[in-house]
């Protein structure tokens, strides 16, 4: 149903997302960083980008930064595995750059797949 | 010849007397006498030798004068009074007369030989001994006539006292001189002084006798000591050691020396008389003050100094020793320093200590010993060995300071840093777990949805999945264990927070479990992340139901109270001031001692392994800590827990709950906004209004030039207020180009339009806040306050 760029610089985690995501019918690509999640975003291609806040390189945030500047209306789920500062910290921080919906690992598979549908469906009209 | 003895002997041997006594009674000295003696004895008719033997200092005669002794004779008469068997006659006080050829032994044929028929020796016995001697030699046969004997005997006698008199004299002599050397050659100056203080004597730089003058005038104070004397004559005043019998000797230079004087009754030229001893104690007084300087610096340190002999006993404590210990000095000197051991280090502790300081090193170290009152503290102490000239070791001197309160900091800082290394080592690992747990979720999952309903994969996968959230619940217990967050924070009543976490816990409330509430009625302000209490309140339930095993009652009480300067927990470090008491108690199986000391330690639990983590109360008490308050917990096996837990009380202010924009309150602006609007009109009306609450404004016709404005200095404004529907770009578009800018910037949206977009889409782009068209004014203002100072806590 949708293209979905996933960005998570574990591969285990990308593969069983990858697989979750693709027998939902979504189409799938990768990317291991933020970098490569910026080389690989191009507006119009994505619909959706499901994206790891703590990631060597470049951070998530950085990441969710430079990817609504090449097109502010992208739309991201963040997710975080925790770590040394607090996750909500991390969320919290991804929600206020527009991030709509976040979640902390592991995901329940339910509600992710609500939130994608949910980003989705939404049109902006005014 | 022979008849001529007869008739004038006796005159003769009358005048010859007289004439001796004369001589002798003059006061002669044995040179003299004995001279006189035999010139008075060699007159008596028919005596041709003459000689006198007089006694020595060391007993023995010596020959002292002689008359008409032939040459040869000479030798033997000197060497006659060592030999016997004369002297041995003589001593007897027998008179060698008829047997004086046997008296003479070898030298009588000599006697012969020079034509003497005749020996006559008559002894002087004084007081039994033997004093002198007179020999008389004739050469006629025949007796001596008794008249010569008498003669010669009383000049043997006469001699003899005189001989002694002299010896006597110069033994006298001898031993004045020996006294005088005494006297002047001693570093003691000396008075003898009569009664009156009159000085008799002195080696003072006076001559030794005479009348010297006045005791004072020499030693001033000396008539006081003499008049004093036999009393207690100990220290006058303790700061000095000054004694009685201390006073000042005036020397040759006029310099004042200062003395401790001795008073002895003596006699002195047979009356009674005092010696006065003085010995210079400049020296002593020097080495006292010093002394004296180093004991008091030693009892006033704060350190506790103690000093024992080389087998261990106590023989010296100063004050701060039995401000540590509790023992008196009285108490300790005597005793071996075992009294003060706490039973907490074996013997080989000691062992080691003692072979240490035997061996003539300085043992440092840490010990816990037991006070009197058998309170155990922790000291630090340093014991030296003390040799004396010699090398040998006499005493070891231990210096000891109690590190009770430091050795607690020390525990409490390494506990929290154990608690933070958890958190840490949690934080790290946190990522990482839950990456992997997710992909354990997540494939299970898959795998899951492969199969069918009845596969027989689909129980253990499901198990899978169950261990996997348990591992993502433990994480997270973990994460929140070790965070430091603030939290969010805010001034809450606690009554309300408590409520709703009962309500939570009614679910899974047992009915046999009866909880009970005491909540003052009184609103309970703290500055509290209500979660957070949430969760004490939940763990201090959980813990007390797995106490009462499920039977019970639970009781929640809240106080307030105040925390005064000198209580236990102000000592602890807990700020004073007013606080809210919360207490926490069940009526379960309670804990021992030695639980409770652990209970708030990660992982520490009485628990099955998988009844729980033991991170609950650990959890607990990490955020009580964090919200700068105080836990702590009383149990008696059998007897139930009391958990207690102090929160700060926090001014209450308006409750963030109750929303304000009820509250018409005048608005104090100041911040800056910017306005966009294609419309002039509705940009003049909207800019005034604004300015006239106290706000800056700028604003701008047009959306495109807004954004270039911005881009120029974000960081300029406060505040964005937009409309929706403008040329060349939307307010929707604007927003979101400024919200990537600046994401925490506040973007209002107006529009006359009816709005679709769902209030999700809305924040993405960063509008914060929507408005209706036509805006009115006061109720714009309002908002911008409320914007720019908001009533967060």
């Amino acid at each position: 149903m949708a293209r979905i760029l996933l960005v998570d610089d574990d591969l285990q985690i990308r593969d069983m997302l990858k697989l979750t995501l693709e027998r939902d019918g979504h189409v799938v690509s990768e990317a291991e960083n933020g970098v490569q999640a910026v080389q690989r975003y191009t507006p119009g291609e994505i619909d959706l980008v499901i994206t790891d806040i703590v990631m060597p390189e470049k951070e998530g945030i950085e990441t969710i930064m430079e990817l609504r500047s090449l097109d502010p209306l992208v739309k991201i789920i963040a997710i975080s595995g925790g770590g040394r500062i607090n996750p909500d910290d991390y969320l919290n921080w991804a929600r206020r750059f527009g991030v709509r919906y976040t979640f902390t690992k592991p995901v329940d598979r339910q509600e992710l797949r609500q939130a994608i549908e949910d980003l989705l469906a939404t049109e902006k009209t005014v | 010849m022979a008849t001529d003895f007869h008739i004038s002997e006796t005159t003769c041997c009358q005048a010859l007397r007289a004439g001796l006594d004369a001589a002798l009674l003059k006061g002669a000295d044995s040179e003299k006498a004995s001279a006189a003696v035999v010139d008075a004895c060699g007159r008596l008719p028919g005596v041709e030798s003459v000689w006198v033997w007089g006694r020595r200092g060391d007993g023995k005669l010596t020959l002292e004068a002689v008359g008409r002794v032939a040459p040869d004779l000479i030798d033997h008469l000197l060497s006659l009074p060592e030999q016997e068997p004369l002297v041995g006659i003589l001593e007897t006080g027998c008179v060698v007369d008829r047997n004086w050829a046997d008296a003479l032994g070898a030298a009588a044929a000599d006697f012969r030989a020079a034509g003497l028929q005749r020996v006559h020796i008559v002894p002087a016995l004084l007081e039994g001994n033997l004093e002198a001697a007179v020999g008389l030699a004739w050469s006629r046969a025949g007796a001596l006539p008794p008249d010569h004997a008498s003669l010669a005997r009383h000049a043997a006698r006469l001699f003899g006292h005189l001989n002694r008199t002299q010896r006597l004299q110069r033994r006298l002599q001898e031993l004045q001189d020996n006294a005088a050397q005494i006297f002047r050659g001693i570093e003691e100056v000396l008075f003898v002084v009569d009664a009156q203080a009159r000085v008799l004597a002195t080696n003072h730089g006076q001559p030794e006798s005479g009348d010297l003058g006045d005791l004072d005038s020499m030693l001033p104070g000396g008539r006081r000591i003499l008049d004093r004397r036999g009393t207690d004559s100990g220290p006058v005043d303790e700061g000095s050691a000054r004694t009685l019998n201390q006073s000042r000797l005036r020397t040759q230079t006029g310099d004042m020396v200062p003395v401790e004087v001795a008073v002895k009754e003596i006699r002195w030229n047979d009356r009674p008389a005092f010696l006065l001893i003085c010995t210079d104690i400049s020296r002593r007084l020097v080495v006292e003050k010093e002394r004296e300087r180093l004991f008091t610096a030693i009892e006033q340190t704060a350190d506790a100094v103690m000093v024992t002999d080389s087998s261990g006993s106590i023989q010296y404590t100063n004050p701060a020793f039995s401000k540590l210990t509790g023992y008196s000095a009285e108490e300790a000197c005597g005793t071996n320093p075992r009294i003060l051991k706490s039973g907490t280090h074996n013997r080989s502790f000691y062992r080691a200590m003692w072979s240490t300081i035997r061996r003539g090193e300085n043992w440092k170290g840490r010990l816990v010993n037991r006070r009197k009152d058998g309170e155990l503290y922790w000291e630090v102490a340093t014991i030296s060995p003390v040799r004396d000239n010699s090398g040998v070791i006499t005493h070891f001197v231990g210096v000891k300071r109690d590190i009770t309160q430091e050795v607690k900091l020390e525990q409490k800082w390494r506990q929290s840093q154990k608690l933070e290394a958890i958190g840490t080592l949690a934080g790290g690992i946190a990522h990482d777990f839950n990456n992997i747990l997710y992909a354990l979720l997540g494939n299970a999952q898959l795998a899951m949805d492969d199969i069918p309903d009845d596969h027989p994969a689909r129980q253990p996968l499901t198990e899978i999945v169950k261990a996997g959230d348990r591992g993502a619940i433990l994480v997270n217990k973990m994460l929140a264990f070790g965070r430091r967050q603030e939290g969010n924070r805010e001034t809450l009543a606690l009554q309300p927070v408590i409520r709703e976490a009962m309500d939570l816990m009614r679910a899974s409330l047992p009915s046999t479990v009866e909880m009970v509430l005491d909540l003052p009625a009184e609103p309970a302000h703290a500055l509290v992340d209500e979660t957070q209490i949430h969760q004490v309140i939940l763990n201090l339930f959980n813990n007390a139901a797995h106490a009462m095993a499920g039977h019970g009652v639970c009781t929640l009480r809240l106080e307030r109270t105040e925390v005064p300067e000198n209580s236990p927990e102000v000592r602890a470090g807990l700020p004073p001031g007013p606080y809210h008491v919360l207490t926490f108690e069940d009526d379960g199986a309670g804990m021992a001692g030695d639980v409770m000391v652990r209970i708030f330690e990660p992982y520490f639990t009485t628990k099955k392994p998988n009844e729980g983590t033991g991170l609950g109360l650990a959890s607990v008490h990490g955020i009580v800590k964090n919200h700068k308050g105080h836990i702590s917990v009383a149990s008696e096996p059998g007897a139930g827990t009391v958990f207690t837990i102090m929160l700060p009380e926090a001014r209450a202010q308006e409750p963030a709950r109750e929303a304000p924009r009820a509250v018409q309150a005048e608005v104090c602006g100041a911040g800056r906004i910017m306005v966009v609007d294609d419309e002039q009109m509705i940009v003049d009306v909207v800019a005034r209004g604004l300015r006239k609450s106290g706000f800056k404004v700028e604003s701008f016709l047009d959306g495109v030039q807004a954004l270039e404005h911005f881009r120029r200095d974000p960081c300029a404004f406060d505040v964005v207020l937009t409309d929706q529907t403008m040329p060349n770009i939307t307010g929707f578009e604007l927003a979101t180009q400024i919200s990537s800018m600046r994401p925490d910037l506040p973007i209002v949206l107006s529009t006359g339009y009816s709005v679709t977009a769902e209030e999700n889409d809305l924040r993405s782009a960063g509008i914060s806040h929507f408005l209706h068209k036509p805006l009115k004014i006061k109720e714009l203002a309002r908002l911008m306050g409320e914007i720019c100072h908001p009533l967060k806590t």
